[in-house]
């Protein structure tokens, strides 16, 4: 329930488009952004359906240009393990490839979408970090992935769509749920191109985002109470914000404002950059070696510090803000569609929306639909929108006071039977108590003793177990008391207490790196690998020895560079320190023993000879 | 960037027992290694690597002496000076260490001992390398 004036809303009686209208959102896109929201349709008739059988080549199943939405849905045989995937730009060959890739260079001049990332993000994670954003640039040769020039040539494709017949899509359902009115907003783009255009970390055909507006019936009339983003690496209740949240959500009259993410599409309630994080994936071993190192760091050498965890390759959300809004009242406003699981390509195409790369990983492959998961199967946020945002443990703002009253007169109940059966269980306890202690000296009592201290103890932990239930009653009961009171007087809850990881963009103070650092970033790599090739050939002899004094120059120089000398020759001092250990163990081990031996001795006797003075 | 955190200005508390050990062991370090200097210019005579060596050892000397002044005084430098040239002589030894067999292991034991005792968080708060807990930044 919030605190300020609720929202006016809308009449509960319109229908479900109606409802759509009042709260779709303004969506600010990032400059440099080149897919924007389309209507499932002509996608699906400008592209090819393939099947992806194991065993055999991929076959196409029907061209482009005979594509359509209803003849995607036409059931089709297929052997286990294969499955059906879209491809929005068909196979490439070399010329079309360059032609593509100098065409939308033409149109980015043409229509000024030229994307500048500013701050790099290389510079904003160490070496290792860097060490495996060069090894996951390399994987990419090894996993499948989308070829370079697909993303110009969907730029190209969709651009000559948009030419065509302009036009900002959401596909939006309603749906009701455990007492609320779920709007929901389904974004189609023809691509992700986050690898490609914004130094991202994936591309894959076709990308399904969406957002959705969580209403109460009140009095007849429907009123927001939470909006829902979706965004990488959230779950839950972080993906929520409530309408009356005015630091995190921003809202245009009744619409909620998104800041979508360059090229990934993802959601975010405030304008910024946000760094998504991908954990570099290391085997088992190294991942428990990593784990042992910073425990000792911390506990055993109490330098604290944030918990090592496996080292992760930072990459940029660009969620600016700067480049084209969509919305009621924009530059450009939307076209509805709406849509249900009565619509056919919703719920029977359970296929890929784009093409299939065959990346282990899955990054590089194209979403399933908003019904589906890339593997057919049912998608969270489609059936079970309330779960997906961890509402369906909220009840709406107007059935809060009636469930919260309900559970305190249960727990009442529950105290006054608990206040009955306290006095009771401990008076069979005296009882048992009584009766023990008249047994003890009879020797022949001393079966039925043992049976007696056994039940004692059976009734001490039941007396113990009510105990604490009743506290633990009262305990609650005070707080969902004084719940109940700020409900009763209007006032709400703390906004942000549900969140448990804040999404927040990178603050500015922390993308200050200067010119050095970032070419640096970007060259070091290079230069260390370069650096170790020289040694090879220019000291064959030593290059082991040149070698760590090579890596602990270029750590340390990094070091100056990042601001992080301090720590960083600590750091260093002190592994050598500890291999110095090993080194002199293994050395003198006999000396240790016997220094160790004798210093035992001596505290010994300093120890007693204290005693006997004493 | 989450950089060094800068000192904690100049109040800074009585010196810690183990800072006045390294200190110790730094003043006979220097000393040891002056002496080793001087003895190796006069022994010299005019031989090119004996005057070179004799220089090293008194410029190590004159190191030694200067982190031994500034630990005394429970000075920041002194620590960040005493860790660059750990990072170096540690490297340097455990290179002969594994590669040429000829390390000097009574430097090893010396430097692994100060690191270890100038490495504990009390330390590092003494010295202005890090804040105490409850200090914000």
């Amino acid at each position: 329930m919030s605190e300020a004036e609720p929202a006016a809303g809308i009449g509960a009686t319109v229908s479900d488009l109606e409802i759509l209208r009042a709260f779709e959102p303004v969506v600010r896109y990032t400059h440099g952004e080149r897919f924007f929201p389309m209507d499932v349709e002509p996608y699906v008739e400008a592209s090819s359906l393939w099947i992806y059988n194991p065993d055999e080549l991929d076959e196409e199943v029907i061209p482009e240009g005979s594509l359509t939405a209803d003849e995607l849905v036409v059931p089709r045989d297929a052997a286990f393990g294969s499955l059906f995937y879209l491809r929005f730009v068909g196979p490439l060959g070399l010329n079309a490839s360059a032609r593509a890739l100098g065409d939308v260079r033409k149109l980015a001049k043409e229509h000024d979408t030229s994307f500048h990332a500013g701050v790099g993000r290389l510079a904003r994670g160490g070496l290792l970090p860097r060490l495996g954003d060069s090894l996951f640039s390399l994987s990419l040769i090894f996993r499948g992935n989308v070829p370079g020039a697909t993303a110009a040539a969907a730029v190209l494709k969709y651009a000559a769509m948009q030419a065509q017949d302009e036009r900002y899509v959401y596909h939006g359902r309603v749906v009701r749920q455990g007492g609320w009115t779920i709007c929901q907003y389904w974004f189609f783009f023809a691509y992700n191109d986050w690898r490609s255009g914004f130094y991202g970390v994936n591309d894959h055909e076709s990308d399904w985002e969406m957002i959705s507006v969580y209403l109460y019936d009140d009095e007849d009339r429907l009123r927001p109470e939470w909006a829902a983003y979706a965004s990488h690496d959230f779950h839950g209740a972080d993906l929520r914000r409530r309408w009356d949240d005015r630091l995190d959500l921003e809202l245009v009259g009744d619409h909620p404002v998104v800041h979508a993410g360059a090229g990934s599409h993802a959601s975010y309630f405030k304008r910024g950059e946000y760094q998504a994080e991908v954990p570099i994936p290391l085997p088992p071993r190294v991942k428990g070696l990593a784990g042992s190192w910073s425990s000792f760091w911390r506990n055993t050498l109490g330098q604290g510090g944030a918990e090592v965890s496996t080292p992760r390759i930072p990459f940029i959300d660009f969620a600016r803000g700067d480049g084209l809004t969509v919305g009621p009242g924009q530059e450009k406003e939307w076209t509805p569609n709406l849509v249900s699981e009565g619509t056919p390509w919703v719920s029977r195409y359970r296929g890929m929306w784009g093409l299939f790369a065959r990346d282990p990983i899955s990054g590089e492959n194209a979403p399933g639909g908003p019904m589906y998961n890339r593997d057919g199967s049912p998608r969270p946020s489609w059936f079970d929108p309330l779960g997906f945002a961890e509402l369906d443990q909220v009840p709406p703002p107007t059935r809060e006071l009636e469930v919260l009253e309900s559970q305190i007169t249960q727990l009442e109940a529950r105290n006054a039977e608990l206040e009955r059966l306290i006095p009771e269980a401990v008076a069979e306890l005296q009882e048992t108590g009584s009766r023990l202690s008249g047994m003890t000296g009879s020797a022949h009592l001393g079966a039925q003793h043992e049976r007696g201290t056994q039940r004692l103890a059976e009734q001490v932990a039941h007396v113990n177990g009510l105990r604490v239930e009743r506290a633990d009653n009262e305990a609650l009961l005070e707080g969902l008391t004084r719940r109940v009171e700020r409900a009763r007087s209007g006032r709400a809850n703390q906004p942000h207490a549900h969140i448990r990881n804040p999404m927040e963009p990178v603050p500015v103070s922390q993308m200050r790196f200067n010119r050095a650092a970032e070419l640096w970033a970007a060259m070091s790599i290079s230069l260390l690998l370069v650096g170790i090739a020289a040694l090879v050939i220019w000291a064959p002899t030593n290059v082991w020895a040149a070698l760590i004094l090579f890596v602990i120059a270029f750590v340390l120089g990094e070091s100056v560079l990042r601001g992080t000398f301090v720590r960083t020759v600590n750091r260093i001092a002190v592994v050598l320190a500890l291999v110095a250990t090993i080194v002199l163990a293994a050395q003198f081990w006999k000396v240790a023993v016997i220094a160790l031996l004798l210093g035992f001795a001596a505290f010994l006797v300093l120890q007693r000879i204290r005693e006997i003075r004493a | 960037m989450t950089g060094d955190s800068p000192g904690v200005g100049t109040q800074r508390g009585p010196r810690p027992v183990p800072v006045s050990i390294f200190a110790l062991l730094t003043l006979v370090y220097g000393v040891s290694l002056a002496v080793a200097g001087v003895l190796t210019l006069v022994d010299a005579e005019g031989a090119r690597k004996n005057l070179a060596e004799g220089a090293v050892e008194l410029g190590s000397a004159a190191l030694a002496l200067t982190v031994c002044f500034g630990a005394l005084r429970v000075r920041r430098w002194a620590w960040v000076l005493f860790m660059s040239w750990a990072v170096f002589g540690l490297t340097l030894q455990l290179l002969r260490a594994f590669f040429f067999d000829d390390p000097v292991y009574w430097r090893l034991a010396m430097l692994t001992v100060a690191v270890f005792l100038l490495t504990p968080p009390e330390m590092q708060i003494a010295f202005g390398i890090r804040r105490p807990p409850h200090v914000r930044s």
